[in-house]
């Protein structure tokens, strides 16, 4: 059997609802920000099966991929110092525990 | 291909005066710690002067990804004001005193290039690449008071939320570049009729030629939803909403004025992108698209308004006031005609100024008083008798009471839904609207007719700073009441030169 870009497709939609099922079961902010990166890097994965589709002369889909790398890099340094801020304060990184903040 | 510099000139002006600002006090702090508001608000004048040059009906450059026209032109308009207004309020406000500040500046210009590139992106990789960028940068602003727990509690929060919702509104941007082959909005709307006849004639839209076939037009309705996830957090729209009220409750409250306006208003300018690029060929995908905006817009303005009424933090009453006008805003899309479009422009504009008021006071008595709560604003019509009566002027334009401009803002979304005869949608809208009376009746009664139980001191002194951008806030919330016709005018060119 060939691998062909429906099947990367069909395995970054798994991967995809993995990662939200992962932001929207689990209560540790570390955990939820590594169901993010999986949501990210599934669409990469979307984003060059599609682009091996539409044909390798356009690299939009490649280019896409690359930004969204470097968005998550971003976004990862951004989401682990202000998880390690609220750790510093409160001593825990559960949202349960992130309760200040009600009304 | 055309890469013209004097596009982007509004853009490079904010980032590079941030850059500048945050080296600056790397190498030379006292200097930058004089000079980083100053250059904030210089930065800001400039960016929207330069962006005026670009009124017209819109001119492509940098390989089609980047627009500038008369929509940009007034969105980038409300970014320059509101950030004006709120460095002038974060000038004094004393949490900030313990933190670095020029980096505090430096990054909402940062922030305010991002919102800019929002409002002037044609190309998903663009629009994206943005709205991480304003996102991110948000994050760190809520978060920025290290000293205080809810600060991080709520950068936190907005993070987790925001980068979830966007991640969601990826795949839905990977899909729209899957089913078209291309990212860019305008060929993504040359593709969409060829997208329509395949799901009408021959019953599915293929995504995988040979592989995967999605019968209708469920993958274009799956595209459109998982992008409209992304933008509904960006406007606070219900059920995208949660991290509205804990983020502006936690935030330095300057911070919170900004979010709620810049970050409000930038994901409109990618909304209003998105329809009006799309239009044309809108009506292939499914007629009723408008029906699915009107159910977030109902949803906002009833659970906007109900749940703002049982809030006692002032900061979680108007985030809550804040989810509500999303709503209102969204009529406007609703309506789908030139008039509503304008009447999204009308009240953003306005909706920048009232807000920031409103959040304004809330930050300028914290800062007086140190307390949030509304029993801080008891008997504050005797004590302050001059903010109490700013405070007044804006609930009450925020409310849509005549003649101050929210009254303005209202009345034109209304006109424009129901001249399009949503007349079930205008009747929802006027009945929260007297719910959303209620709501800032609320705080209008501790001030002006309740005692408070104990003296309430006053540990700071008002500050000059604040003072003007207040000043600034009621001349905004009060001239287009007085005298709406130029600002109209102008909203509807704007929609004119582009629709």
């Amino acid at each position: 059997m060939t691998i062909t870009p429906a099947h990367f497709i069909g395995l970054a939609f798994i991967i995809f609802a993995i990662g939200f099922l992962v932001v929207v079961v689990r209560k540790n902010a570390i955990a939820i920000l590594m169901g993010v990166e999986l949501m990210l890097n599934a669409v990469n994965l979307i984003l060059l099966a599609f682009n091996r589709i539409h044909g390798t002369m356009e690299l939009d889909g490649q280019v896409f991929a690359i930004f969204v790398i470097a968005v998550a890099a971003a976004e990862a340094v951004v989401g682990l110092a202000l998880i390690l801020a609220v750790y510093r304060s409160l001593g825990t990184v559960s949202i349960d525990d992130l309760s200040a903040l009600k009304g | 291909m055309v890469y013209d510099w004097m596009h982007l000139a509004p853009h490079m002006v904010l980032a590079g005066a941030g850059i500048f600002v945050i080296t600056l006090d790397l190498v030379w702090g006292k200097l930058g710690r004089a000079l980083a508001p100053w250059l904030t608000i210089a930065a800001a004048a400039a960016a929207g002067a330069l962006a005026l040059r670009a009124w017209g009906p819109g001119a492509v450059s940098w390989g089609g990804a980047l627009v500038v026209d008369s929509l940009y032109v007034l969105f980038g308009l409300v970014f320059s004001v509101a950030l004006i207004l709120v460095t002038l309020l974060s000038l004094r406000y004393w949490p900030l005193d313990q933190e670095r500040k020029p980096e505090y500046f430096g990054l909402l210009l940062l922030v305010t290039a991002a919102v800019y590139f929002m409002a002037s992106s044609l190309d998903l990789i663009l629009i994206y690449v943005a709205i991480e960028f304003s996102s991110i940068l948000s994050y760190v602003l809520a978060g920025y008071l290290r000293r205080n727990p809810a600060s991080g509690e709520a950068g936190l929060k907005y993070f987790l939320y925001g980068a979830s919702a966007s991640a969601v509104m990826l795949l839905g941007f990977a899909l729209l570049y899957g089913m078209t082959g291309t990212t860019n909005l305008v060929g993504i709307s040359e593709a969409l009729p060829e997208l329509g006849r395949s799901a009408s004639d021959v019953g599915y839209i293929t995504l995988v030629p040979g592989a995967v076939e999605i019968p209708g037009n469920w993958a274009l309705f799956l595209a459109a939803g998982l992008v409209l996830v992304g933008l509904g957090y960006k406007i606070s729209a219900v059920p995208f909403h949660m991290w509205a009220p804990d983020a502006y409750n936690g935030a330095p409250t300057p911070i919170a004025a900004f979010l709620s306006v810049a970050s409000k208003a930038s994901g409109f300018a990618v909304l209003l992108r998105f329809v009006l690029v799309l239009h044309p060929n809108l009506e292939l995908v499914g007629g009723a698209w408008t029906s699915y905006v009107s159910v977030l817009a109902v949803l906002s303005m009833v659970i906007g308004s109900l749940i703002g009424i049982v809030q006692n933090d002032i900061r979680r009453l108007l985030a809550y006031s804040s989810i509500a006008h999303a709503g209102f805003i969204l009529l406007g899309v609703v309506a789908d005609t030139r008039l509503g479009y304008a009447s999204v422009i009308i009240y953003l504009v306005i909706y920048a100024f009232m807000n920031i008021g409103a959040f304004g006071l809330a930050s300028i008595v914290g800062h007086i008083t140190g307390g949030y709560e509304l029993s801080d604003y008891s008997g504050l019509g005797r004590r302050r008798p001059i903010l109490a009566a700013l405070l007044a002027v804006f609930l009450l334009s925020l409310a849509g009471i005549p003649p101050l401009a929210g009254f303005f803002a209202k009345f034109y979304v209304l006109a424009a839904i129901i001249q399009t005869g949503h007349y079930t949608l205008a009747v929802i809208a006027i009945l929260m609207s007297v719910v959303g009376l209620f709501l800032y009746a609320r705080v209008l009664k501790a001030m002006y007719f309740d005692r408070p139980e104990e003296a309430v001191p006053e540990v700071r002194r008002l500050s000059w700073a604040g003072a003007v951008a207040m000043v600034l806030c009621f001349v905004g919330t009060l001239a287009p009441g007085v005298y709406p016709q130029p600002l109209v005018a102008w909203a509807k060119e704007a929609i004119a030169l582009i629709l």
